[in-house]
């Protein structure tokens, strides 16, 4: 079997003069949760129904679960950017067509339906109209239609745009658990903590060209900075000692950050310096994926 | 196959078990049928009886007497005599009574007047006298109405009436009047006008038309021409109802953005068609009741053999055909657009094109082998429809022309479901503002 559960080889994609997605390789391993990252316009959502055989590439090849992307619809589920119901359909004939058309018997969809309207706190909303609903009831409501047929495969472009903490937090606590179960997610979002906190691979595109693809930790441990920010218990002290292993002191008001050597063992650092200032924190400044994001699409803008 | 009926039968679900389709399609109809059917028998109006004294001036008082006779009231109307009439014959002749009712629908039965005739000079003082109520009309007829030398269909009668006097005490004053001076005509020249109407009274003429293979079958003059008409209506109005429920769906299932869903489980091909499935099923519900219909009123009127099965299979196949084209313009049109507004843009010389079957009815049913006939038989989607109009119609149909028009008429109509599959499955992601022609045409072409 192979172990990507998608493959993206030399894919192009034009919309008229528009190059949406150039010369795009991209694997995504089976069982990962996989952020797809980038800004407006860059080429995620026509991956994505590439990817899904909504619309094909100009050229490249893409595989999906070890077939064609068309073989394997049935295998993937999907929540698309642009949420869509019919309005005056009941929720339960919307889930229940859904179903059927994902390949489900139709008593197997609807004792699925029940189950996931409880898991996602959609009490009583089964003989209601989708118009109905509040929108992120809709979005909730969506998102059942993407997983019921409990597919290997799950692509969520934006889930999270439209919910309050509380429902993005439940959500978010689902999907970890599909993936727990040993599905593969592929989710696209602007809220990049989200991601920062679900994922364990982050793929970034810009002006369809890739600009990042690799485990979170592998990311974070490429940009890591490198930097110990320190507050001292009197904030009047304007200096502070040389200590062996930091290149560089910058201060932005109370906070002074300590920029570390390649080489400099960070342990020992730490444990140095707590041993010679009084200090009211001391941490190691880790990267943020909003501080990648920022720095890998602003540098590719401006260039 | 399994998603494409999945698909098919939410369409048909969605559309035929709402009450717009039960209120519109099937009550509508029905309530209306029974409607017209219930007035006809119940609502018969009753003229205001015609009391009062109607005055006359006429030279020699020559219509004065004849106008009298002329006024009785009518006898109850009764059903023409169809004492040992076939049963096409006395179709006919029903049918001819029933439109030549149709003309004066109110009959005057009731009668009390008194006719007088008066002297020219009085004419003012008989005009105030209807004013006031003391005359009810006056019948003025010119010294020239009798005078067979001058212009005998001129202005030689008129009659004064009052501000209230209903149409129907009019038209029979009217024609009354006319009668009256035909007779007075006849008189004035010594013939017998009883003898006169006998004699010129129009005699029934029974046209029998000598069918392949030896029978002889008597023509139904109207009945022949309103046939293709009702048939070729009954296809053409059951497949734009369905197109259009095809193009409405559609439409809201991208406004809705509901689509992107639905094409991450179907390829657009199978929602096209299951779409295209779905609205053939709505079709065939259609067909059934307005079929049900027509061919209940031909049986009521004993000439459901003028269609013979032969007939009926070829109009299946040409209905058929007429759904695919239809169907393919409105799933094209449909995808391409975003709200029914832009719809109307491209379908307006759509409309137009498929009217042409609806210009052309009298002219085909006429001459089904003319020029016309033959030139419009082979434009898409007018195909289909024009045969219809010719296979009823009177002058029969090569067989061989019949064969190439469902060979001709399926090759297009597979060659459009083609064109519309390309361009749904672009124009489906599409959103905002709607292609024009060209665009729509690069579409078909497209990866």
């Amino acid at each position: 079997m192979n172990e990507n559960a998608v493959t993206i080889q030399n894919v192009d994609k034009s919309y008229g003069s528009v190059q949406a997605v150039r010369n795009l390789d991209l694997q995504v391993p089976r069982g990962s949760l996989v952020g797809f990252l980038g800004p407006n316009g860059a080429g995620k959502s026509t991956t994505i129904r590439m990817i899904m055989s909504i619309i094909y590439p100009d050229a490249g090849h893409i595989e999906v679960l070890g077939a064609t992307a068309l073989q394997a619809k049935d295998r993937i589920g999907y929540l698309p950017e642009e949420r869509g119901l019919y309005r005056k359909m009941r929720i339960n004939q919307f889930l229940r067509y859904v179903g059927r058309l994902k390949g489900l018997r139709k008593h197997e969809a609807d004792q699925r339906i029940d189950q996931w309207l409880e898991r996602l706190e959609l009490p009583d909303v089964l003989h209601r109209r989708c118009e109905e609903l509040s929108k992120g009831q809709q979005q909730k409501l969506q998102f059942i239609a993407a997983v019921l047929h409990e597919p290997e495969l799950i692509i969520l472009d934006e889930p999270f745009s439209g919910l309050d903490p509380v429902n993005a937090s439940l959500l978010g606590s689902t999907i970890r658990e599909l993936n727990d179960q040993g599905r593969t997610i592929i989710f696209s979002t602007h809220v990049l903590h989200q991601a920062e906190q679900l994922c364990d691979r982050v793929f970034l595109i810009n002006k369809g060209i890739k600009l990042l693809d690799d485990p979170l930790d592998v990311i974070h441990e490429r940009y890591n900075p490198r930097v110990l920010a320190i507050e001292l218990m009197d904030p009047r002290q304007q200096e502070i000692p040389d200590f062996q292993g930091i290149r560089e002191i910058s201060r932005d008001e109370e906070r002074f950050d300590l920029h570390l050597d390649q080489e400099a063992d960070i342990q020992l650092l730490m444990s140095t310096i707590t041993s010679s200032i009084a200090l009211r924190s001391i941490e190691l400044r880790r990267p943020t994926l909003d501080d990648i994001f920022v720095d890998l699409v602003g540098g590719e803008s401006s260039s | 196959m399994n998603k494409t009926w999945t698909v098919a039968w939410r369409e048909f679900r969605h559309t035929v078990f709402t009450k717009a389709f039960v209120i519109g399609v099937v009550i509508a109809p029905l309530c209306f049928g029974a409607i017209v059917i219930l007035a006809s028998i119940f609502l018969q109006p009753e003229a205001k009886p015609l009391v009062g004294t109607i005055a006359v001036i006429s030279p020699d008082d020559a219509i004065t007497e004849p106008l009298r006779e002329s006024l009785q009231p009518e006898k109850p109307s009764s059903l023409p005599d169809i004492k040992g009439l076939s049963a096409e014959e006395a179709t006919d002749v029903l049918l001819s009574e029933a439109s030549a009712s149709s003309a004066s629908q109110v009959a005057v039965t009731k009668m009390d007047i008194d006719i007088v005739s008066m002297q020219a000079s009085r004419i003012d003082e008989i005009k105030k006298g209807i004013r006031d109520g003391s005359y009810t009309a006056l019948v003025v007829v010119d010294e020239e109405a009798l005078d067979l030398d001058g212009e005998v269909n001129g202005n030689r009668v008129r009659i004064y009436v009052s501000p209230d006097s209903p149409p129907s005490h009019t038209e029979l004053l009217e024609s009354s009047s006319r009668n009256a001076l035909v007779e007075a005509r006849l008189s004035s020249q010594g013939l017998d006008p009883g003898l006169v109407q006998r004699l010129t009274a129009r005699p029934r003429v029974t046209t029998v038309r000598l069918v392949e293979g030896g029978d002889e079958k008597t023509e139904i003059g109207d009945l022949r021409r309103f046939l293709p008409m009702a048939f070729m209506m009954l296809v053409w109005i059951t497949t734009f109802i369905s197109g259009n429920y095809l193009l409405t769906s559609t439409i809201e299932e991208k406004s809705n953005r509901v689509m992107e869903v639905l094409l991450s489980a179907v390829s657009p091909m199978e929602l096209m068609s299951g779409k295209i499935l779905g609205y053939a099923m709505v079709t065939v519900i259609m067909v059934a009741m307005f079929s049900t219909v027509l061919i209940a009123f031909l049986i009521l009127v004993s000439v459901l053999d003028l269609i013979t099965p032969l007939h009926i299979v070829l109009l299946l196949i040409y209905l058929v055909m007429a759904y695919m084209m239809i169907a393919a313009i409105m799933a094209g049109i449909g995808s391409a657009v975003s709200d029914l507004r832009d719809a109307q843009t491209l379908l307006g010389p759509v409309s137009f094109a498929v009217m042409i079957p609806l210009f052309l009815m009298t002219i085909i049913a006429e001459e089904p082998n003319g020029t016309v006939a033959l030139v419009t038989t082979y434009i898409p989607p007018l195909t289909p429809f024009m045969m219809i109009l010719r296979i009823l119609a009177t002058e029969p149909i090569n067989p061989m022309e019949i064969a190439f028009s469902i060979a001709w008429g399926f090759t297009c109509a597979v060659a459009m479901i083609w064109i519309a599959s390309r361009i749904f499955r672009i124009g489906v992601l599409m959103q905002g503002k709607p292609p024009n022609p060209i665009e729509m045409f690069r579409w078909i072409g497209y990866r």
